[in-house]
């Protein structure tokens, strides 16, 4: 549809069947100075490309093909986390609350009322900028985890682990010092500031070792 | 049930007759040969023939009673039953209706804020503004549309006849679902030719038939992408002096040997449907001495024939 959506700005999506809300919807959010695009089926909305920015959608429950709560867990099945933003003509009390369970940010009925959308509008942004900081900071955590060597990333695993250096010294068949210098590097190389900040980082990546 | 209770006539009018013969001997045996012991046996088997037809009476009653009631109850269910099919159609209606008009006035409010908001910026943006109210007011048109349509679908409600132009109903149906079509991307061609008789009947009963036609037509090509989805509707003269309104789509289809069965109360092959739609069309239908049938249709999917006979007053 309007692929006029700016690279790096927050970007709403807007997938309603309804030719004048979608017009409406996608001035209102204009308005607002926020990038829009609109679909008008579940299956547009599939082919686009997302963008790498914070970006929400505004859902219509009710949609030719599939409806808006299947497309919901759809779209959570393919590890595709946007924030949702329901609206209905007539919402029920379990649609409401499934749709909340599943994760959607909020459920409006139409007509809604302006700042209602543009606030769960803004809360969706937040959420997925959130999500994206925490993803950014994992794949920056797990390039740091790949640069160490061998040696050392067998070490943050036992270090992490809360064992002491002569216990870790036995485990790797090395001296104490040896320990003491993978200890350092890792620390270094990881950027972590103390102990506490390096067991985050290992809990993060899942490589903390079990005692 | 009834074969039991013939059973039990069949048994027991023999032995009753037996029980009042030998009633009627007492008298007499008494007479010639007034031995004590006969005469016991005697009022013995009396007392046991009229202990056995009163049994009888009262199990007669009692069956007779049941089944009455069983008939009742049955009478009951199957009013019931009515009832729930014009609940549910009343109810499939009225959701239909709210979602038609909800959604104008959604973009009616939405527009009005956009407006309002491309206004109040530091620079206002009249292009924007000036968009947007134009878009409200194409909006109210819209509801308004709505709101006529199912005015005239209810002007009439109830037993009400009225001389109905057969091409008129199906254009103001089909603009009610103009956008769902739309939408669906699904062509529609028309081929209602002027000059048909007028119809007699209740045009409300009529409308919602031909807008459930149209729904089903609609809704069988939701998963049809490899062919154009196309919605065919047109009117002929029929039998002398009816109409024929032929509905075709280019969807799935259906067996032909489902085509009576679709007719069937609670057959349905949609996941949220109670499947009374084309039964009640049908008795509509029926009612105004028409006919309603399915038949595998020239664009690949199914279509539905209407026909109605002209100037009849109709049962309904």
């Amino acid at each position: 549809m309007n692929k006029k959506a700016a690279p790096t700005g927050p970007t709403v999506f807007v997938v309603d069947d309804d030719t004048a809300v979608r017009e409406a919807l996608s001035s209102l959010i204009r308005s607002v100075d926020l990038a829009v695009e609109t679909f008008g089926s579940a299956a547009e909305f599939l082919r686009a490309k997302l963008p790498d920015a914070p970006s929400c959608l505004v859902l219509d429950v009710r949609l030719p093909g599939v409806s808006g709560l299947d497309f919901q867990s759809e779209l959570a099945k393919s590890g595709i986390h946007i924030p949702i933003i329901f609206v209905t003509g007539h919402g029920d009390i379990p649609m409401t609350v499934k749709a909340m369970k599943a994760g959607a940010v909020e459920f409006l009925t139409k007509p809604f009322r302006d700042q209602d959308m543009l606030d769960a509008i803004q809360v969706a942004l937040e959420r997925d900028r959130n999500r994206r900081e925490q993803d950014d900071k994992l794949t920056q955590l797990k390039a740091l985890f790949e640069s160490l060597t061998i040696r050392e990333q067998e070490v943050i695993g036992l270090v992490t682990a809360g064992l002491m250096n002569k216990q870790i010294a036995a485990e790797m068949g090395v001296s104490v010092i040896t320990v003491k210098v993978h200890r350092g590097n890792v620390m270094r190389k990881m950027g972590a500031k103390s102990l506490t900040d390096l067991v985050r980082m290992a809990d993060a990546l899942g490589i903390r070792r079990k005692t | 049930m009834p074969g039991r209770s013939n059973i039990a006539i069949v048994v027991f009018r023999p032995l009753f007759g037996a029980a009042l013969v030998l009633a009627g001997l007492v008298p007499a045996a008494a007479a010639s040969e007034p031995g004590l012991v006969q005469r016991g046996g005697l009022i013995l088997l009396f007392v046991v023939a009229l202990v056995v037809q009163a049994v009888v009476i009262v199990a007669l009653v009692v069956k007779t009673r049941r089944m009455r009631r069983a008939e009742l109850a049955a009478r009951a269910q199957l009013t019931e039953i009515a009832q729930m099919n014009r609940l549910a159609a009343a109810g499939e209606l009225s959701a239909s209706i709210s979602h038609e008009i909800k959604q104008p006035l959604a973009a009616i409010a939405a527009n009005a804020n956009a407006a309002l908001r491309w206004l109040s910026r530091a620079k206002p943006d009249m292009g924007e503004a000036r968009a947007a109210l134009e878009r409200i007011v194409g909006e109210a048109h819209r509801a308004s549309d709505v709101i006529g349509t199912i005015r005239a679908m209810f002007k009439k409600a109830g037993d009400d006849k009225a001389q109905v132009d057969v091409n008129a109903l199906i254009r103001d149906v089909l603009a009610l679902v103009r956008n769902d079509l739309d939408t669906r991307r699904i062509a529609v061609e028309t081929d209602l030719p002027a000059g048909l008789p007028a119809v007699v009947g209740c045009p409300a009963q009529l409308q919602q038939v031909f807008l459930n036609v149209v729904t089903n037509a609609v809704e069988a090509m939701d998963s049809v992408a490899e062919r154009a989805r196309r919605l065919r509707v047109t009117s002929r003269p029929h039998d002398s002096d009816g109409v024929l309104i032929t509905v075709e789509d280019s969807g799935t289809g259906i067996d032909p040997r489902d085509a009576k069965q679709i007719f069937e109360p609670f057959y349905t092959t949609k996941q949220q449907g109670m499947g009374l739609g084309l039964s009640i069309c049908r008795s509509i239908v029926e009612s105004h001495g028409g006919r309603l049938s399915a038949s595998p249709g020239a664009l690949h999917g199914l279509a539905l024939r209407i026909s109605l006979p002209a100037g009849q007053a109709g049962r309904a």
